[in-house]
C-alpha cells in the first residue's frame, strides 16, 4: 500500500490498494493516514515522473504521427490510424497492454476532440472509453478543467454534468461564469478536431547506422578496435539524441581479399543500452570481432531494436548475462520455462536470457475512423488530480516474455515463478534432476506374480544384473491426443504412452525407468537420474 | 573442549588476518559446525559422485539470487531436467544455464560469473575435475566477487586446489526419506569427515541422520 506525498502534506498519487482503502489523491496526509493506518508514503520524485512521461510519449508514437505530452497525460492524434490496429477499441486495448507490460496502469479514451478525450480518460471511470456524444455529456463539470470555485458554484446550482450545461442558455452561462466556460464547453462538445490546439511533432528519429570505408586496409586488431570504438561513440550520440537505447548491435567487417565473405558479428543487451564502452566490451567478448583477417576495408555498425531509453532499466546483473551471451552466443545462455506438454523431454523449454518480446503484429482492416484524438493519462487509478507514480525500478524485466515479477528471480518472492505453482513440477510425482538426452534401452525383469509388474532386476549395457529392492509407480504418461504421432515408436508403430517407475538399486542409485506401452514384447528404457 | 577449540580457531583466523568469510549454511547443524559455519563463500568447492547435482541444488535452495550453471555440450553429464529441481524445492527460474562448446569456455564462463556479486552460486560441470591452474583461476575469481563456486566432476579428480572437496553418493532410502553419504575428502582448516544426510521433503531441508559412529553425533566415521 503506497501513496506519493507531495510537498510533505498532500497526497499526490495513490496505489490501487490504497485507493481501495479509501485514500484519494489531493487528501491531506493526516486524513489519508486516518483512513488507512498501514499507509506508506514516498516522497514525490518529479524527475522520475518526467522521465516516465518521456518514455511513455515514445511508446505511444506507434498510434499516431503526433504526440503531445502533458504533465500527466499524452494526447495523440490518431486520425486515420485506428484501422491499423483493428479499430479504436483494439487500439486502446493494445495501448493498455503496452503500458501493462511495463507494470504501469493507464486509462485511455478516444474522442472527436482533444478536450473530450482528456475528459473521458480522466472522468469516465473506465479504463478504456470510446467517446460518443452521450458519454461526453455524462461527464462531470470538472472535466472542463475549471477552477475549483467555478466547479463548486456550478454544482451548487444543480449543474453537475456537461449535458446539464449544454442545455442551458449560453448567454446566461457566459454572464455568470465567463466566456471561457463557453469556449471550453464548445471544445468539449465539438465533433471534429477543428478548434483544438494543434499537436506538435517530436524530434525526428536519427539513422542508427554508421560506417567507414577506407582505401588502405586496416591490418592491426588494435586499429579495428579503435575504429569500432569511434564509430560506436558516434552511434551512441545519435541514440542519445533520439532518447533511445539499443538492444542489439551488429558489426559487419568487409575484407580486402577478393571473394572474402563479410563477417557479421551481432551482440545483444538485456536492456536498451547507449553506452559506447559497454557495447565495445560486448564486442571484446568475441575474439573474431577485431580480427583484421586479410585487411578490413569497410566496417559498418548498426544499432537494432532501438527503444525509448530508460536509465532505470536492467539490474546490475544484466551485464553478466550480456557478456556471457556475447561470448557463448545468446542461444546458449538460457533460462527454463515450463511447457504444457506431457512428455518429460518436452516439459521445459530453454529460452535465451536476453530474449525479448517480439513486436505485436497489427492486423486488421476496419475502416478509418472519424474520431481523431486519443488521450491516455496514466499512473495510479485515482480521481481528478493524478500524477504518474514512479514505476517499479525493475520495470524493464517485465518487457521480457515469461519474465518473473521482481524478486521472483532472486528467490525472494514468496510464491515463486510459474514453476512452483500448478503441476509444472510433476504434480507431486517424482521428477529426476537429470534426464538422458536419449532414453537408453535397458533390460528389465519384472517382479513375478505382481499384477502391476514392477521392475525387479535391471540389466544395463554392462550386463551385470542389478537388483531393484524398491520401485514406485507406475505413473502413466501419454502423449497429448492432438499430437499422438509423437508417441509413435521409431519403427512407425501405433502411438504409445509410457509407464514410468521410480526405482532404487541396492547401492542406492535412484533411477527413472519406463516401459513403452507398445503392443508386443515389453521394452524398457532408462530415462533419468533422481537426487 | 569444544569451546576451547572454537576459540582457538577464532584466534587462528584473526592471526591469519583474513577477513571473515561469509558462509553458506549446509544443514543448519552439525555439518555447519564442522565447517565453521557452512561452506565458505568467495571460494570454490569440488563435488563428485552420483549425488553431486543433488548436493549443489539442495544447498542453493536457501541461498538468494540466480544460479549460473555452466555446462559443456556433449559432456559426461546428462542434461538438467528443470521439473526435478522444482520438485526438490529449487525454483528452476533461478537457473541460468550457459552452454559452452568445450571445457575451457565453460570454465571461462564460470570465472566471469564468480566475479559477479549477487549470484547464489556458480556451478561448472567438468569431465575429470580441473587442473590446479584452472582451479586457482576460479578461486581468484571467487575471491574477488564473493561468489560461491562448485566444480562438478564425473570421475575422480584432483581437488587439492579447492576450498573443500566432497563426494556425494546416494544411500538406499528403502521407501523412506532420501539419503546420501557425504564424504568431505578435503577441507582447509579442519579435518575430513563423513555424514549420512537425509532430506526432509516437507521442509525442503537437510539434516544429519542416524546418530552412530565415533562420538560425534550423526557421524559415521571420520577419515
Amino acid at each position: 500500500m503506497a501513496a506519493v506525498v507531495h510537498s510533505g502534506t498532500v497526497v499526490a498519487a495513490v496505489s490501487e490498494a490504497a485507493e481501495a482503502a479509501g485514500v484519494r489523491a489531493g487528501m491531506g496526509w493526516g486524513d489519508a493516514r486516518a483512513r488507512c493506518p498501514a499507509l506508506l508514503a514516498a516522497p514525490r520524485d518529479r524527475e522520475r515522473e518526467a522521465e516516465v512521461m518521456r518514455i511513455a510519449a515514445r511508446l505511444v508514437e506507434r498510434y499516431g504521427p503526433w504526440v503531445a505530452p502533458g504533465a500527466d497525460d499524452l494526447l495523440i492524434d490518431v486520425a486515420g490510424t485506428a484501422h491499423l490496429f483493428g479499430g479504436e477499441r483494439a487500439m486502446l486495448e493494445d495501448c493498455r497492454r503496452v503500458f501493462a507490460e511495463r507494470g504501469w496502469s493507464a486509462r485511455a479514451a478516444v474522442a472527436g476532440g482533444a478536450d473530450a478525450a482528456r475528459g473521458l480518460a480522466r472522468f469516465a471511470g473506465a479504463d478504456l472509453t470510446i467517446g460518443a456524444p452521450d458519454t461526453v455529456r455524462a461527464l462531470p463539470v470538472e472535466a472542463l478543467r475549471l477552477d475549483d470555485e467555478s466547479a463548486a458554484r456550478l454544482r451548487r446550482i444543480g449543474l453537475r454534468r456537461i449535458g446539464d450545461l449544454a442545455s442551458r442558455s449560453r448567454t446566461a452561462l457566459a454572464e455568470r461564469f465567463g466566456e471561457r466556460l463557453i469556449q471550453r464547453l464548445d471544445r468539449m462538445l465539438e465533433a471534429s478536431g477543428s478548434g483544438s490546439e494543434p499537436l506538435g511533432a517530436g524530434p525526428p528519429r536519427p539513422a542508427l547506422r554508421v560506417g567507414w570505408e577506407g582505401t588502405d586496409p586496416l591490418l592491426e586488431p588494435a586499429s579495428v578496435e579503435a575504429l569500432c570504438a569511434t564509430l560506436l561513440e558516434k552511434l551512441c550520440v545519435r541514440l542519445r539524441q533520439g532518447d533511445l537505447g539499443a538492444w542489439k548491435m551488429v558489426l559487419v567487417l568487409r575484407f580486402d581479399a577478393p571473394g572474402a565473405a563479410p563477417r557479421r558479428i551481432e551482440v545483444r543487451a538485456g536492456r536498451g543500452l547507449r553506452d559506447p564502452g559497454r557495447w565495445l566490451d560486448l564486442f571484446r567478448e568475441r575474439p573474431e570481432a577485431f580480427d583484421p583477417g586479410s585487411g578490413v576495408i569497410r566496417l559498418d555498425l548498426a544499432a537494432g531494436a532501438a527503444e525509448p531509453f530508460d536509465p532505470a532499466a536492467g539490474s546490475d546483473r544484466e551485464g553478466l548475462w550480456e557478456r556471457l551471451s556475447a561470448r557463448l552466443g545468446s542461444r546458449n545462455v538460457v533460462r527454463f520455462r515450463p511447457a504444457a506438454r506431457h512428455r518429460p523431454e518436452a516439459a521445459s523449454e530453454a529460452e535465451p536470457v536476453l530474449a525479448r518480446a517480439s513486436p505485436p503484429s497489427h492486423a486488421g482492416a476496419a475502416g478509418p475512423s472519424l474520431r481523431s484524438r486519443l488521450a491516455a493519462p496514466f499512473g495510479p487509478r485515482s480521481s481528478a488530480d493524478r500524477c504518474g507514480l514512479p514505476p517499479p525500478r525493475s520495470a524493464s524485466r517485465l518487457l521480457r516474455p515469461f519474465a518473473a515479477k521482481a524478486g521472483e528471480m532472486d528467490g525472494t518472492a514468496s510464491e515463486g515463478s510459474a514453476w512452483m505453482r500448478g503441476t509444472a513440477a510433476g504434480g507431486g510425482n517424482p521428477r529426476p534432476l537429470r534426464l538422458l538426452a536419449r532414453p537408453e534401452p535397458v533390460g528389465v525383469e519384472t517382479a513375478p506374480g505382481d499384477p502391476l509388474e514392477p521392475p525387479a532386476v535391471l540389466r544395463g549395457r554392462g550386463g551385470r544384473p542389478v537388483r531393484l529392492p524398491s520401485a514406485r509407480g507406475p505413473e502413466r504418461i501419454v502423449p497429448e491426443w492432438w499430437c499422438e504421432r509423437e508417441g509413435e515408436s521409431e519403427d512407425g508403430g501405433a502411438p504409445a504412452g509410457r509407464d514410468y517407475w521410480w526405482v532404487e538399486t541396492e547401492e542406492g542409485a535412484r533411477l527413472w525407468l519406463y516401459r513403452d506401452l507398445h503392443p508386443g514384447p515389453a521394452r524398457w528404457f532408462l530415462h533419468g537420474f533422481f537426487p | 573442549m569444544k569451546r576451547a577449540r572454537e576459540e582457538l580457531r577464532a584466534r587462528i583466523g584473526a592471526l591469519e588476518g583474513g577477513r571473515r568469510l561469509a558462509r553458506a549454511s549446509v544443514d543448519g547443524g552439525e555439518i555447519d559446525r564442522w565447517l565453521g559455519g557452512g561452506l565458505a563463500r568467495g571460494r570454490v568447492h569440488a563435488v563428485t559422485g552420483p549425488g553431486a547435482t543433488a548436493f549443489v541444488s539442495m544447498l542453493c535452495i536457501r541461498l538468494r539470487g540466480p544460479i549460473l550453471w555452466c555446462v559443456v555440450e556433449g559432456g559426461p553429464f546428462s542434461p538438467l531436467h528443470p521439473p526435478g529441481f522444482a520438485a526438490l524445492g529449487l525454483d528452476p527460474y533461478r537457473l541460468v544455464m550457459a552452454r559452452a562448446a568445450n571445457e575451457t569456455a565453460a570454465l571461462g564462463a564460470a570465472e566471469t560469473g564468480l566475479r559477479e556479486p549477487g549470484l547464489a552460486a556458480v556451478v561448472v560441470e567438468t569431465a575429470g575435475g580441473v587442473r590446479s591452474v584452472h582451479g586457482r583461476r576460479l578461486q581468484l575469481a571467487a575471491e574477488s566477487g564473493e561468489g560461491l563456486g562448485f566444480v562438478l566432476f564425473a570421475g575422480v579428480g584432483e581437488m587439492g586446489w579447492a576450498e573443500s572437496g566432497w563426494e556425494a553418493a546416494p544411500v538406499p532410502a528403502r521407501g523412506g526419506a532420501l539419503r546420501w553419504r557425504w564424504t568431505l575428502r578435503r577441507v582447509r582448516r579442519t579435518r575430513p569427515h563423513e555424514w549420512l544426510v537425509e532430506w526432509n521433503d516437507a521442509a525442503s531441508a537437510l539434516r544429519v541422520a542416524s546418530p552412530v559412529g565415533d562420538g560425534v553425533p550423526g557421524s559415521i566415521g571420520s577419515g
